[in-house]
Formats: C-alpha cells, structure tokens, sequence
C-alpha cells in the first residue's frame, strides 16, 4: 500500500522519527549521542586515571623535547617548539625576501607575491614537521627496538626497505620497478609528466628522450655510446623475496622493458610512439602549449626529429647483464648481489665488465692499447645499505656484515687511478661507485670503472655519482663543458652505467644537459689556489637541501651552501665577497651540521680548492645537491667548519641525551601533583561527609 | 594537520587543550575558532581564505534569512515558524547561500573534470580547435566538500524553522572551522549543535569517553588502517596482479577504508567530547550488514542523513510514486558517489549502490539472497561491496576495470607479479589483516566499548594508545583518506 506521508524505512537512509501518531518518536542521531555520552558507566577513579595518564602523555613529550633542546643550544637546529611554529609566517617572510629573484630586484605583482609567500610558508611548514618528527627523542629512541621487532618478528620493513627470504634485504624502488606498471606505457608517462609539486618540477619520465639526445650529442662529436643498464636486484635475485620463484627463474623485468629495448634498437618505433601520443596535441597553439605538460617534451622531440638520421644511422650499444647475471648465479656458486645491499657483487661486476669488453671489442673499434694493470684480491666486509636504512639499533644481530672478496686493479705499485685525457668514459652511478669508492665501505679500487679499464687493458675517464644516474653524470658533464673545459676532447667511445630502477623512477633531463663547449667564465666567486687554505666568516644566503638520513641509499651527502658577506679571519684580504661552498652534510647517515644551514645564519669555515680535495677524497662521486640557476656554472671550494673536520655532526654530539630521564622525571612531578590533589580531595570529601554526618 | 601525526598529539593538542580550558567561557570559542584555522590553514594557508569567505556569506545569509539583519543584538532571535511561507528576501538568501556554496565546490571540486570531459567529448567529435586544453589544474582545498555542506547545513536549517539564526559570529564561525571534523567530518548539521553553541558541560568523564574514543581511533588509523593500506597500494599499484593477490588487495581496502574513516570520526568524536561538544555516531559496523540498504544505514552516517533530508526528501524521496522513487534513489546515490570525488569511477560507484538499493526495494526491502543464512548474508553483502570498493581505489576506469578483472581470474599475469607474494603474505600483513577481521565481526564498536568503561577496558584502551604512538614513530606520513574529498 502506497503511503501519502514521507516514511523512510525503505530509504537508502538509516530508520527515522516515524510521522505515525501512535509510533513513539525516535531521538534524533545527536539526542541518541547525548544520551549515549550522559550515560558513560565510568567509575571517578577510572576517569581519572585515562584522563591522568593520557595528559600525561601528550604534555611530558613536549616539555622533555624542549629541555632536551635547550640543553642542547643553538646548534642543534632551529627548534621543534610552539615559538619556532609561531614564527613561521615570519620566517617564509625572511626566506622570500632572501630568495633569489626578489632580492634581484625583480618586481612581482601583488596576487604573485602572495602566491610566492605561501609557497615560502607552505615549504617551512613541511620543513618543521619533519624537523619535528625527526629531532623527537621519541622517534630516536623508539624506532630501533620497534624496527628490530617488526623487521625480525613481522617481516615488515619499512618504507624505504622490504625484507626477503633469509636474511636477504631490498630497497624498495628497486622492487617497485619490477612490479609496477609499465613505464613506457601511455598512462605512466603522462601521470609522471604531469607530476612535479610547488618547489620541484615534473620529471621527464621518458628515459629513451634523453638516451637519444645523448646519443645526438655525442653522435656529432664522433663519439660512440654504449649504454649499460646495471639490474635491479629483484630482476635477478626473485627467488630471495618471494618462495614462488627458484634460482633458475628468468629475469623479472617491468612490463616495459622490452618494449624499451625494441625502441632503443628501432628509434622509429619510439618517434612513432610519440607521434601518436601528442598527436592530440599538435594543433593547440604554441603560446597555450607552453604553458601544458607536454611541452618540455615536444621541444625535445622537435631536436631528436630534427635529428632522426643521425640517430638511426648511430645506433646506441645496448647492455642488459640481467640474464647473464641469472645464468651466472650457477657458474659463480654466489648469489650476484650483496645480501643487505642494493648493489651486486664484485664477481657479478667483474663478470658485466668482461661483458663490456667483449660488447666494445666486437662493436667499437678503439685504438690497441695495453696497459699492464694487476688485480690483486682483497677481503672486505661490511653492512649493506639497505640494512643501514632499516635504522636497527646499533647492537642488532638480524643482520651481520657481509664478507666479500674484492679484486683491487693497481699499475704497478700504485691503485688504479681515472684518466681525465684517457679516450674512453665511464659516467656511472653507485654501482659504479662501489668497491671504488672507500666511503661506500666496500673497500677501495676495485669497481666498474677499475674492472672494465682491466678488461679492455686502457685507462678510463671516470664521472659518477651516487644516485639520480638518469641525469645526474650528463648534467656534471654538461656543467663541466659550460664551464670552459671539454671534458669529450679526444674521447672515443663514453660509457653510460646507470641503475635499473631509473627507468621507472629518473628523471631523465634534456634541457639542462646540452654538451656544448663553453668558454671559461669571469667568477666573482672567491677561488682558492690549489694547496691554499683560507678562514673565512659569511652569511648563509641560501643552502641545497639536504635529504634525511635512513632515507637514501647513499652514507654521505654534499650540499652547496652560498655565502654572503665573505671577509677573511686570518687578516688577509679576499678577492671576493662571495662564496660558494661544498661541504658534508651527512656523514655515514648522520647529519652535520650543515644539513640545517638556513638563510641569514652566520659561518666560519675553512675553505680549501675543491678540485684538490677531490683527487685526494673524490668528492664529486658524493651524491650532492646544487643550488639552481647560474650557481650550478660556478666552482664551489670546498669547506669545513672550524669545529671539526666533519663540519660537526648534529643531534647527537651535540648534548642531547635519550630523553628518558628527562621524561621520569617529568612524569614524577605530575604523578606528584596529582596524588598531591587527589589527597586534598579524598580529605575534603572526608570532611564533608563527617559535616554532613553532623 | 593530521591527527596521527607528532605535531598534532604533541605540539597542537596540548596547546589546544591548555588554552582551551584556560580561557574564559565567553574566549573559549574565539580561541577554537583560532586554531581551527591554524590546523586547516596548516595544509595551505590560501585555502583558509576560501574557508572564511563560504563562512561569511552564510552568516549574512542565515540572519537575512532569519529576518535579523540590522536588528538589535540584544533580542533573541526567534526560530522560523515551520511550514510557513517565506519572503522572497529570505528565498533569494536562501538560493544565495546555496549558490555560493554550490559553486565553490562545483568550482573547486569538478573544473578539472568537467574541462577534461569536455575536451575528450569535442576530440571524439573531432573538433579538436574547440578543446579547452587548459594548462593550469585547479587544487582541491581539503576538506572542501565536508565543510560547504556544513556550511549550507545552517542556512537551510535556518530557513525550514528546524534552527535559530546565530548572531554572535564568533560562534558560527566556531561551527564551521570547528577543527576536530572540519577535514573529514562527521558532517554535523546546525541543528544538531545549535544547542551546545549556547551551553554544554565539561566533565571528567566526558573527557575520559573522549581519550578513549581518541585511543581507540588513533589504534585503527596507526595499527590497522595504514598496514591494510600498504597492501591496498602494493595490490592496486603494480602493473599486473594475480586472482589470490586481487583478492588480498581489495580486502585489505575494505578494511583500510573503513578504520582510517571510522578512526578518523571516533577521533573527531574524541576531540569533540574535550572540548564539551557531543558529535553523533557515524559508522554502526557497517561490514555486519545483510544488504546494500542495510549498510547504509551503518556507513558514514552523517552523510547519508544530508543527502536524505537535503535531496532525496526535496526531490520527492518516495512519496511521488513508484518511479519517481526509483528515480530519487538513483539520483542521490549518484550524486553522493560524485560528492565523493570528481571521476566517473565515483559515479560508477554511486550507480552501483543506487542500483543495489533499488534492486533491494523491488524485493520488498532486502537483498535477493535473503534466504542464506545471516552469515552467508553478511559474507555476500561484503563481497558485492569489495566490487564497488574497487572503483572508489582504482585511479581510473580502465584501472578498476583491469583489476576486476583479475578479481575475476581474467586477468594477464606478467613476470612481476608474484614477487607481490614476497610481501602480502609476510607476517605483519597477515597478521594485520586477521586482527582486522577479528575487530569487524567479532569486537563491538567504538560507542559499544566505550559505553561501560571497566578497569581490563582502561588497560586495554590505555595499551591501544601506547601502542598508537609506537608505532605512528615508525611510520611516514599517512594522511587520511577522506582528507581529499
């Protein structure tokens, strides 16, 4: 029977007051709630106790951290507390004001200006909540033991690290790439194009855009390029993250790869590809499509097409030692990667490098040559990254150091060295720099670069860089080229090694890598002559940002820091009044202090050549960050802070304890309080209750 | 801000708390009102210019609406007779609040939709010259959907007569920015705490309900919620997915959704009850449900009531016979899935509820395998709603459609995926995953636990919190999944 009244029984909504006379009215959802909540069966003592210790809780942490960074001084960062919140509008203020862009006297409109402030706001607010949740002495004290339960007990990892069968580790992009969504696909490249935030640019996520102008540019120099793509883990080793493949289980590429392959082999297919992708495109304006997503791209292609037949008649040598690196696994008796590492072994690395050899014996054909280098066999052990990045406390027994033998290449009696004049080029990344490089911890002189020079009996010229090896070689390159000195003179075949996972992941840049010679420059930066040392006191204008430790892969970290007001210390006059300096900011995933240099901030440091330094300590491979814009042209020196040599490290040296006693004692003095109060009143109710007996 | 976040349980709550309580009842809500817009303005201080804007035009137009325009502040403002005519000053005001609001959201919510529809109908069309592309994308300000329709709440409350006009603007802009469910709600109509405006008691055990709301939120977000959700992506975000992992995945969202959502209330809730404020129930275990309509009537309840009173009951609900019903039901749940978010796969999902309700009707208010019995029926009615789930996670259509597709055992397998077993079956997922299921069908709910508080109950609700913060140090950042709607 149909009703003339709303009734909502058979609504999508929950049962209400019914408009029935007889029917009692029901309570409404809020009337319900309250008499819910008057209701509560609670006892005082219980009331007390939750709202006692709950109080407890969440006052004491603050206060604790806040003696802890009193305790601590000025060095130890800008602050975690409610002042440093409260001057956080004025700080974006400073920041803005300090920037480069409105300090040079360009003028902003009103509406532009507020958007640039909130920007300024928005990335100190991001900055103080890290800051928040990393300087807690919560955090600090809680994440060992609770990882070492989760990662032993649960399998769980954490956000930068999964845990494998046995006691094998993965970092986490490496597996990303191998189970994620195609990245050639339609989808990905233009989710990935779109990306990018208020401070960041999108990255260009095709990796054959900038394989292609590099193989363009070194086309035209009469340079051959042979690409080497060093597997992901995961894509070799399967059967040590999941019980469902075996030891002889093929390689687990991401869906693309192939496809990326085909495309490298038949550039035609990949003009093809983006022909059709932009296709939509094609006939917006040039004046609205600069502004679009696909711009940077179509720019790009506009140069490759103009180029397409040099591109097909210089195709690019291509390695991919995963299958080998499978097959290997038999033939070596050892796993091809480290257990707790993201790299591969030295015998997997020996084995790509003979790879490389016969690749360039068979298809570039390069001026005899041989050199008398030796190997001699070293051991080395050490704890793999991936374990580094778990944060375990530092007494852990779930993982143990990895013993390997490494194979160190000498020339005569001396460790072999890279050759900047050398007609071959190594740009390469961590697995690269492994084995190579001694702040990596697996020993020294015997990596990539020192293995392949063994095998093909010549020297090397060596750019790497840990991490970002989808750009980060070709920029250093590029900068190098801008700066006046043409690093390709002479340079017959250059040698690509990047990691695996940057073909999902990079950012594979083609507008700040043109390889054009440039010619030197005229510097107004202060320059320190080769063996000199200067004191110096400046004004941090603006500093690279550093990343936080447990969040990298890489132990050290190097940021450019731009100093004003530059006088010198020791009396001596400068030359300059401004300074760009490289200096540590994590050492063995420990901050110095320069991670937290901010703008306005007053230094001593003691400068030194950079380029000396870094043939002593090869500085460049360091995974660093650099100040944008005509910065990145200039050379820095390099700095360390008067305190010590490591600029000093932050947090821990720098007086802050665990927090434990701190927070005891806090808790002892409210537990005080509040039994204090709570005799007061079981005596005053005494007191009432003997009146009221009266 | 997050509540699950150090800043919020160690910097923002305390400094709330203290001020709070230290002031004065007349400052109480300025100081609310304060930080309120601190924690929206945390996410983007632009937005909080947008948020004061919608706040201000209903104010005006809840007193032109009230007749009190100009009026003297010392007379009480008298509710509207109910069923009564209205002036045309008190409709256009009405219409301009509705506008206003609508167009915000509409604006902020759907532009990018709406120019990408657009552009992809004129390219079938082959009139390419007419494509918009544009290059810049509107931001969604968070929380944008929950606090227009709040603010619309007391307009339209105003004017049916079922709530006074506020005067004093400290206080409604309280109501509006109230931070404890301005994000994410529960959405709370004017009338609800028009009342608690005036006057509402603090006490001790009001506030001890609230820290065990609190905990027991902050336990499902942290230790339930975020673990279920690192399963959901791996499932949902790699590149091919087996049947038995399809499956996992779309389970471990069911539940990821529901505590990171009913967390997110019951702290809300939490908040609410510290501060004297009593909040309504919004989720009543919704994965009990026998039916579609029955869980409805447990999900998200704070919505489900607007749309009812603001949509279905204005356009006829069922009271304009059988077709029309049939036509109101669709209409709201479509319109509630694109509230939502602005994607077809939010419409699809709201077609398929709609259609599940009608079809429910047609049986005479319950599901077509009423005969099972309730266990079976309760297991169906989950399955049939991890389907709709999946167009609510999936980025796009053809997303959802491939992983129903592997759901379904039809999908293709590539090399990669059953490194996925190398996670999904470790220990803690597992592990998770139970204890969820163990939470959805066999603890009570959060109101249920809390209303009897024994001594074992404070040990259980005191280790639920300290476990929270444990493990919320070894977590990165996990906003909350309605935060984007």
């Amino acid at each position: 029977m149909k009703s003339n009244h709303p009734t909502f029984h058979s609504s999508i909504l929950p049962p209400i007051q019914s408009s029935s006379s007889s029917a009692p009215p029901l309570p409404s959802r809020e009337e319900q709630a309250n008499r819910e909540v008057g209701q509560t069966d609670i006892t005082r003592n219980q009331s007390r106790v939750l709202v006692a210790v709950f109080l407890l809780l969440i006052f004491s942490i603050p206060v604790v951290q806040q003696i802890q960074e009193w305790r601590a001084g000025r060095d130890a960062g800008p602050g975690t507390g409610v002042v440093r919140m409260a001057r956080l509008p004025w700080t974006a203020i400073r920041d803005m004001r300090q920037a480069p862009g409105v300090s040079a006297g360009r003028k902003l409109s009103r509406i532009d200006r507020v958007f640039r402030y909130n920007s300024f706001l928005l990335r100190d607010i991001k900055s103080f909540e890290d800051d928040i949740v990393a300087e807690s002495f919560l955090t600090r004290n809680l994440i060992p033991p609770v990882q070492q339960f989760l990662t032993g007990v649960l399998g769980a990892g954490n956000e930068k690290a999964y845990v494998g069968r046995g006691k094998w580790l993965f970092y986490r992009p490496d597996v990303d790439y191998a189970i994620g969504p195609g990245f050639l696909t339609d989808d990905r490249l233009v989710a990935r194009a779109k990306g990018g935030s208020e401070w960041a640019a999108a990255p260009q996520p095709d990796p054959l855009v900038a394989i292609f102008q590099f193989r363009k540019q070194l086309a035209e120099r009469g340079i051959a390029l042979v690409i080497v793509v060093a597997p992901p883990k995961p894509v070799v080793c399967p059967e040590q993250f999941s019980a469902r493949y075996d030891a002889g289980a093929p390689t687990v590429h991401n869906p693309s790869f192939d496809q990326f392959v085909r495309e490298m082999k038949d550039p035609n297919l990949f003009f093809k590809r983006w022909e059709a992708l932009l296709a939509p495109y094609r006939k917006v304006p040039e004046a609205k499509a600069r502004r679009a997503w696909h711009w940077p791209l179509t720019e790009a292609l506009r140069e490759l097409e103009a180029a397409k037949d040099l591109i097909l008649s210089h195709p690019v040598i291509f390695l991919d030692p995963a299958a080998d690196l499978v097959a290997a696994k038999r033939d070596m008796g050892a796993p091809p990667y480290l257990e707790t590492d993201t790299h591969w072994s030295p015998p997997a690395m020996q084995r790509v490098a003979v790879q490389v050899k016969d690749l360039v014996s068979r298809e570039v054909p390069l001026p005899a040559m041989t050199m008398r280098y030796r190997r001699e066999a070293m051991k080395v052990a050490n704890l793999g990254d991936i374990a580094v990045m778990i944060k375990l406390p530092a007494d852990q027994k779930l993982y143990g150091k990895q013993e390997v033998t490494i194979q160190q290449v000498t020339l005569g009696e001396a460790q072999w060295r890279p050759d900047r004049h050398a007609d071959v080029l190594l740009l390469g990344d961590s697995f690269s720099n492994i084995f190579s490089s001694g702040d990596m911890g697996w020993g020294e002189a015997a990596g990539f670069a020192e293995q392949i020079s063994f095998e093909l009996g010549r020297p090397l010229d060596v750019i790497v860089r840990n991490d970002a090896g989808a750009h980060a070689t070709r920029e250093m390159l590029s900068q190098e080229l801008a700066q006046g000195s043409d690093r390709l003179a002479g340079k017959k075949l250059v040698i690509w090694e990047f990691a695996g996972r940057e073909l999902s992941s990079g950012d594979w840049r083609v507008k700040s890598t043109p390889m054009k010679p440039g010619k030197p420059r005229e510097s107004h930066f202060l320059e320190i002559a080769d063996g000199g040392e200067r004191r110096v006191t400046g004004v941090v204008r603006e500093a690279s940002p550093a990343p936080r430790p447990g969040s990298v892969t890489y132990r050290d970290h190097v940021v450019q820091v731009h100093l004003t007001d530059v006088h010198a210390d020791d009396g001596q006059p400068l030359d300059a009044t401004e300074a760009l300096v490289a200096i540590y900011s994590m050492r063995n995933q420990v901050w110095t202090r320069a991670a937290r240099y901010r703008p306005g901030q007053k230094l001593s440091l003691v400068l030194r050549n950079y380029g000396e330094i870094d043939k002593r300590q090869k500085i460049s491979s360091v995974k660093s960050s650099l100040l944008p814009g005509d910065l990145e042209l200039e050379t820095p020196c390099w700095g360390e802070e008067l305190a010590g040599a490591d600029g000093g490290t932050a947090g821990t040296a720098s007086g802050k304890t665990s927090g434990w006693p701190e927070l005891l004692g806090v808790f002892g003095v409210c537990a005080g309080v509040f039994l204090a109060l709570a005799i007061a009143e079981r005596r005053e109710r005494r007191g009432a209750a003997k009146k009221a007996a009266a | 801000m997050v509540f699950s976040s150090h800043l919020f349980l160690f910097l923002f709550l305390p400094a709330t708390l203290l001020l709070y309580h230290l002031m004065p009842r007349r400052g109480q809500h300025v100081i609310l009102t304060l930080l309120s817009y601190v924690f929206y303005g945390w996410a983007n201080p632009l937005f909080v210019v947008l948020m004061f804007v919608s706040t201000l035009i209903d104010y005006i137009c809840g007193l032109f609406i009230a007749q009190q325009w100009g009026q003297s502040w010392k007379e009480p403002i008298p509710v509207l007779a109910k069923g009564m005519d209205r002036t045309r000053t008190q409709r256009t005001f009405l219409v301009v609040s509705l506008c206003s609001n609508l167009a915000l959201l509409g604006f902020f919510k759907y532009f990018n939709f709406a120019t990408g529809n657009y552009d992809a109908v004129m390219a079938a069309l082959g009139l390419d010259g007419l494509k918009l592309d544009l290059w810049f994308r509107i931001t969604l300000p968070l929380g944008i959907s929950f606090y227009t329709f709040q603010s619309m709440s007391y307009t339209i409350d105003v004017f049916r007569g079922d709530a006074r006009a506020i005067r004093n603007p400290v206080d409604f802009w309280c109501y509006v920015a109230m931070f404890p469910q301005l994000v994410a709600g529960p959405i709370i109509r004017f009338q609800e705490v028009a009342d608690q405006l005036q006057t509402r008691r603090h006490t001790l055990e009001k506030f001890a309900r609230g820290v065990a709301f609190l905990a027991l939120g902050m336990a499902k977000k942290i230790l339930l919620a975020n673990p279920c959700g690192k399963v959901a992506d791996l499932a949902f975000d790699s590149g091919s997915v087996g049947m038995l992992h399809s499956w996992f995945g779309s389970v471990a969202y069911a539940f990821q959704i529901y505590f990171d959502f009913s967390g997110y209330s019951d702290m809300a809730i939490a908040l609410g009850l510290m501060t004297g404020f009593v909040f309504a129930k919004n989720f009543d275990s919704p994965y009990l449900s026998q039916s579609i309509t029955e869980f409805w009537r447990r999900w998200h309840l704070s919505l489900s009531t607007w749309l009812r009173d603001n949509l279905y009951i204005p356009l006829g609900g069922n009271r304009k016979g059988e077709a029309r019903t049939y036509l109101n039901l669709a209409a709201t749940m479509l319109l509630g899935g694109l509230w939502h978010g602005a994607s077809w796969n939010f419409v699809i999902w709201g077609g398929i509820h709609g259609g599940m309700l009608a079809l429910e009707r047609l049986q005479g208010k319950d599901s077509f395998y009423r005969g099972l019995p309730r266990q079976l029926k309760i297991a169906v009615t989950f399955v049939i709603l991890l389907f709709t789930w999946v167009f609510f996670r999936a980025p796009d259509l053809p997303a959802a459609l491939a992983y129903i597709k592997s759901m379904l055992g039809l999908g293709t397998v590539q090399g990669g995926a059953d490194l996925l077993a190398g996670l999904l079956f470790k220990p803690y997922y597992l592990g998770t995953l139970i204890l969820s299921c163990i939470v959805v069908w066999a603890l009570p709910q959060t109101w249920d636990f809390t209303r009897r508080i024994t001594w074992p109950k404070v040990a259980v609700i005191l280790a639920a919190l300290a476990l929270a913060i444990v493990s919320l140090t070894t977590q990165s950042f996990n906003p909350f999944i309605y935060f984007i709607f």
